[in-house]
């Protein structure tokens, strides 16, 4: 799975850290993610999406990879 | 702020007291080394619920059962110090608490009961005679140490990352 939370962040010109901290996860989080580290849970998803004012699938996007 | 739900952990503020009776059973630990034992400590009078005075095992043990007996509680004293020290420190939940670090305190659990049980195996081939005794004693505890060296280390290399 891929994500634009780079891009969207760059857009809404917020830091990790700024992100993190309005959907209350740590800043490392928001790095593993936009790392592909770490996958997050829907519900995290959703608030993620939701700070970008866009839909999930709009800001994480499958892969060929994850169709296995 | 709105905290994750998670089972079983304690309040953050736990684990400052987990670390100062970590420190505390260290000291007397250190202490009961280089000066011995503490007078008031090692011949101290209790009730003890079992209480077998041989050791090792021997075939028909004089085994005692609620008595008043003179044992040495430092050793007991620091054992509990220290468990309870490890697992404050190891289970209290971080100033934020969050899906990602669960998941790293999970690996990190499943890390350190791996790591521990190797060691223990390595320790009981090459390890012989009575001595194996402290072995065990250590590993009372080596899990949650190995548990809080690995879950902390992971935590600080992914903090270490700048944020661009």
């Amino acid at each position: 799975m891929k994500n634009n939370i780079r891009v969207e962040r760059a857009i809404l010109n917020i830091t990790q850290e700024q992100l993190a901290q309005k959907i209350n996860v740590t800043r490392q989080t928001i790095h593993a993610i936009e790392n592909g580290k770490y996958v997050p849970s829907t519900v995290l998803a959703l608030k993620i999406a939701r700070v970008f004012n866009k839909n999930v699938e709009e800001v994480f996007l499958l892969e060929e990879s994850d169709m296995g | 702020m709105k905290l994750m739900k998670t089972k079983f952990l304690l309040p953050h503020k736990f684990k400052i007291f987990g670390w100062i009776l970590f420190a505390i059973s260290i000291l007397l630990y250190i202490s009961d080394i280089a000066f011995g034992d503490i007078p008031l400590l090692a011949k101290a009078k209790i009730l003890c619920v079992y209480h077998s005075d041989d050791f090792p095992f021997v075939k028909n043990p004089p085994n005692k059962f609620f008595q008043m007996q003179e044992v040495n509680l430092e050793p007991d004293i620091i054992g509990i110090l220290l468990i309870t020290g490890c697992l404050l420190v190891a289970f209290s939940r971080l100033k934020v608490e969050d899906e990602y670090t669960a998941k790293i305190r999970l690996e990190s659990l499943v890390w350190a009961t791996f790591a521990n049980f190797i060691l223990l195996i390595l320790a009981i081939l090459t390890i012989w005679g009575r001595d194996f005794i402290t072995v065990m004693e250590y590993n009372m505890v080596t899990i949650l140490i190995l548990f809080v060296i690995r879950f902390h280390y992971v935590l600080f290399q992914s903090g270490k990352i700048k944020s661009e």
